[in-house]
């Protein structure tokens, strides 16, 4: 693939989504981000933000196989995963047949993760991390690309299971979706209140979506980002010497080495979307919210007095230096 | 060159061509705030250097612009010729202009530092150039020229200016300064000179040469130590002088009493060789007159037989002054009496000349032996001894007397000039205070005058340094009296109102009246007195213009401060007791006011006992020991046992 058709489908999915989803660029920016990395998203946002619209939107303007699986309390590993059922064979004997669950698509929308138990939760890690899932000792390998996207509601926490950090950590970026502004909410009502809705082109294939990710991961990196993004997750932990204050005082543990290359890839991705072939610090500035604030376990202090992530990763990145000249 | 080097090489040229015009920005906005601390510091200096004498302003100014140069060169080579790598340069520029680190990735994919995909590095390095090549450095590095940093500056340098132009009332203080410490450096290389000198002289005993050296350096070290002040010093050269003095003394004594006893051995040898011709005339003589006479007796015979060195017979007319028998009884006792003298003689030359002294026992024991010949021999003999080695030896002794005393007077004017130069100085502090005086008496309304002599004291008198007693005119001028009580000499004397005089005693010096009022020539002449207190002359008082009479000047001891302001309660006077009989007993039954009276004589030994012991225990400085010798001498009374210094 070359440079300008990476440029050009990803220009074109942009806005085939941006049909449908009203304002939230952002949103879809760090979504694409990490459908072209081939990694994971989990956006949290009050219901009614157009969260599942915006996958399913992405997933049409992709022609990738799409699967919703809504997580409740009652949901099973095997419900999401697959399982093994017995069927009568031609001759007349029983045998168990693999059955598909709906982990088996390229674009898999977990709506309300936090709503399963983590038994269930944990049916996706290996899907997630290793892009297969074993059933009955027998491996199966899921179809590339295959991009899990989670939704979570942040305010009803009655009756959920909070994801694990192993599970959180296999997320590229957590995406805040924020409520729309009051012209982008005009939009919406006018779109979604009459007879038409709009609907996204198919504008790239699961072939071109690998071709696109394979371009962006050999984007040249400069070594003194590379340093920063290190310093930057070194600078995470509290008993890091260049930690600043809040971390110290509120971060119980920091990010994990998944962050820096949450931040790296991210920033590869960031840096062609925006027409340039290198990683400057403003792709990294400009996904370090999404990779870090759920790589950020706050202490006890921190979450009593509720402090907000968001807050910590900005002073991390105004603490630690860019430039050593 | 490759198609990487041509690039890298654009890369790189521009990157310096942005780098040398940031460089200049830099300086151009940087230089005047850096040009500012050495001025600052030039002018806090300069402040500092009026208030108190520690810089000279010629000092200052040159340690300023010795600064600034120090300054300009080290900011302006940091500045403009400081190596930067290209790389480092690339990330700099890359946030300065926003350029999202296009230029560094570019170089370090031309250098290889990183890798990437062919096409997005070719895109990348392509992408960097262009932008690179097309950026108004110009309008992002402009050169900007504060005004006000610049204006600051210029002030500050006319505060400088301003500040060097204006006289400093302390550099007059710090040149005599510099003078008395290169006068007392001068002192140093002197002693080491002396201190040379005695330990090659041959002549010096070992005893006396070790002592010298020993007190000589122990004296030069105390020159040597740079946090000596004038009046340690001028002690020290005054120990040193007296030091040279008592041993050049002590060797003339010496040389002095071998001449004596030289001389009077010789006497006694000259008076034994007299009475040895005199012995042998009358011997003669005898002789002559036996042979012209029959002999009368067998005895006579055998008399005149006799040796002639045996004694004379008893048997003589002792009345006949021709008689043998007579002359023989009165050589005999006047042999005892040379022989002893010859002893005396050889026992004051045993520690000079032992050969003579031998010599003189030998002619000694030969007369008492009446061995005339003998003694007379001996006596030649220790003539010849003591004529022979001691001309030389008196040459040598009288040298090296003479070479102390040079010393001594090498010292002495060391001192002299040590103390001179502390005089002008305390001359100039004391003209400043006397010329605060006046402008605060002035301010006053003017009730004091000048030139009114026994009226008042005159406000530009010498105060010796005493600002704070203003009007306090120690000394007097030329028509006050002259105390002839020897406790107070050296006191001004005011119309009838004493001041007490804590330093130069004596001494005054009016700057309108510069010829009546010198009270001595101000140096301190360590030979003699060096207090000014002249206990044995009541005529050299104060405000006399005596020559070389031990004036010199002090710190203040001791200032009492009067109830009731200056000059309006009692003067202490320091006249000594004439009454040996108790004032008053002290009756505390009757003594309402609770006043206790002792006898004056009876408490001053207690005091002067404990200023003995501060003196003696080092508490004292040296320069001021004497100070206060004389103090407590000019307070003791005649009738207490005190010893005069």
């Amino acid at each position: 693939m070359e440079i300008a058709e990476f440029s050009q489908l990803a220009r074109s999915i942009e806005r085939e989504v941006s049909r449908v989803i009203v304002g939230q660029q952002h949103v879809v920016r760090l979504v694409l981000i990490c459908v072209l990395s081939g990694r994971h998203a989990l956006l949290e946002g009050v219901p009614g933000l157009g969260k599942t619209q915006l996958i399913r939107t992405l997933a049409d303007a992709m022609a990738l196989n799409f699967s919703r699986i809504q997580f409740t309390p009652d949901l099973m590993p095997s419900d999401v995963t697959g399982t093994n059922i017995m069927e009568d064979t031609e001759d007349g004997r029983k045998a168990f047949r693999f059955q598909r669950g709906p982990i088996f698509a390229n674009l898999v929308l977990a709506d309300e993760i936090n709503r399963a138990t983590p038994k269930t939760q944990s049916a996706l890690l290996e899907a997630m991390q290793e892009k297969t899932v074993t059933v009955g000792g027998v491996v199966y390998p899921l179809s590339l690309p295959f991009f899990v996207l989670a939704t979570q509601n942040p305010l009803e926490q009655e009756g959920t299971y909070p994801l694990p950090e192993a599970q959180l950590d296999r997320f590229m970026f957590k995406i805040d979706v924020d409520f729309p502004t009051v012209n982008d909410l005009v939009t919406i009502i006018e779109r979604t209140t009459g007879n038409i809705s709009p609907k996204a082109e198919k504008v790239v294939d699961g072939e071109q979506v690998l071709q696109m990710g394979e371009l962006a991961l050999n984007m040249p990196v400069p070594t003194h980002v590379t340093r920063y993004v290190a310093e930057l997750i070194i600078a995470t932990h509290p008993e890091s010497e260049n930690a600043p204050d809040a971390v110290r005082r509120y971060v119980r543990y920091g990010a994990s080495p998944r962050g820096a290359q949450a931040l790296i890839m991210g920033a590869k991705i960031h840096a062609l979307l925006e027409g340039r072939f290198n990683v400057s610090f403003d792709d990294i500035e400009a996904i370090a919210f999404a990779s870090l604030r759920h790589r950020l376990l706050l202490n006890f202090e921190g979450m009593a007095e509720g402090v907000p992530t968001d807050a910590i990763v900005e002073g991390l990145l105004k603490s630690v230096q860019k430039v050593k000249a | 060159m490759t198609a990487s080097d041509t690039r890298y090489t654009v890369l790189v040229n521009t990157l310096y061509t942005w780098d040398r015009r940031w460089r200049i920005k830099k300086l151009l906005i940087w230089l005047p705030r850096m040009l500012l601390v050495p001025l600052v510091f030039g002018i806090v200096m300069a402040i500092i250097g009026r208030f108190s004498p520690i810089f000279a302003l010629p000092d200052i100014l040159y340690i300023t612009i010795l600064a600034t140069g120090a300054f300009l060169l080290g900011f302006i080579g940091f500045f403009l010729f400081r190596k930067r790598d290209p790389i480092q340069v690339a990330r700099y520029f890359d946030l300065e202009f926003g350029l999202q680190e296009r230029v560094s990735t570019a170089l370090e994919l031309i250098t290889g530092a990183i890798q990437g995909d062919d096409r997005l590095a070719v895109a990348q390095i392509a992408d960097a150039q262009d932008l690179a090549q097309n950026l108004a450095y110009k309008q992002r590095l402009k050169w900007v020229i504060h005004r006000l940093d610049w204006a600051i500056v210029l002030g500050g340098c006319v505060i400088l200016v301003i500040l060097h132009l204006l006289p400093n009332p302390n550099s007059d203080t710090l040149a005599l300064a510099q003078a008395q410490q290169a006068q007392i450096n001068q002192s140093a290389e002197t002693v080491k000179d002396i201190i040379q000198d005695i330990a090659n002289n041959p002549t010096l005993d070992s005893a006396t040469r070790e002592q010298l050296l020993r007190e000589l350096t122990v004296s030069l070290q105390t020159l040597q130590n740079p946090q000596i002040s004038t009046e340690e010093a001028i002690a020290t050269l005054s120990d040193m002088q007296n030091l040279l003095e008592e041993t050049a003394q002590n060797i003339s004594q010496r040389t002095q009493a071998e001449q004596e006893a030289l001389q009077r051995a010789l006497e006694a040898l000259q008076n034994s060789q007299n009475q040895a011709q005199s012995l042998s005339e009358a011997l003669a003589q005898v002789q002559q007159n036996l042979a012209e006479q029959p002999p009368q007796t067998t005895d006579d015979t055998q008399l005149g037989n006799q040796d002639a060195n045996e004694p004379p017979s008893d048997t003589q007319n002792p009345n006949n002054p021709q008689n043998p028998t007579n002359n023989n009884n009165s050589s005999v006792s006047a042999n005892q009496a040379q022989a002893d003298a010859l002893r005396q003689a050889a026992r004051e030359l045993a520690q000079i000349n032992p050969n003579a002294a031998q010599s003189l026992e030998q002619a000694a024991d030969a007369l008492e032996n009446g061995d005339i010949q003998g003694a007379q021999d001996a006596l030649n003999q220790a003539q010849e001894q003591l004529n022979q080695p001691d001309s030389a030896n008196d040459q040598q002794n009288q040298q090296l007397a003479q070479n102390l005393q040079q010393s001594a007077q090498q010292m002495q004017q060391q001192a002299q000039q040590l103390a001179q130069s502390q005089q002008q100085n305390g001359n100039q502090q004391n003209q400043q205070s006397a010329q605060q005086n006046q402008q605060a008496q002035n301010s006053q309304g003017g009730q004091q005058q000048q030139g009114q002599q026994n009226q008042i004291p005159n406000p530009q008198g010498d105060n010796v340094g005493n600002s704070d007693q203003q009007g306090d005119a120690q000394g007097q001028q030329g028509g006050n009296q002259s105390q002839s009580d020897t406790a107070q000499l050296g006191q001004s004397q005011n119309s009838n109102q004493q001041q007490p005089s804590q330093q130069t005693h004596g001494t005054t010096l009016d700057s309108n009246t510069p010829t009546d009022n010198r009270g001595g020539d101000n140096q301190a002449d360590l030979s003699q007195d060096t207090s000014g207190l002249n206990l044995t002359n009541p005529e050299q008082g104060e405000g006399q213009g005596g020559e070389d009479r031990g004036q010199g000047q002090y710190e203040v001891v001791f200032a009492p401060l009067r109830l009731g302001g200056e000059n309006d309660g009692e003067d202490i006077i320091l006249a000594p007791d004439t009454n040996t009989e108790p004032l008053r007993e002290g009756n505390f039954s009757d003594n309402e006011r609770g006043n206790i009276t002792v006898p004056y004589n009876q408490v001053f030994d207690t005091y002067l006992q404990n200023a003995n012991t501060a003196l003696n225990a080092g508490y004292i400085p040296l320069g001021m020991r004497d100070v206060i010798r004389q103090y407590f001498t000019s307070l003791a009374p005649r009738t207490s046992n005190t010893p005069q210094n």
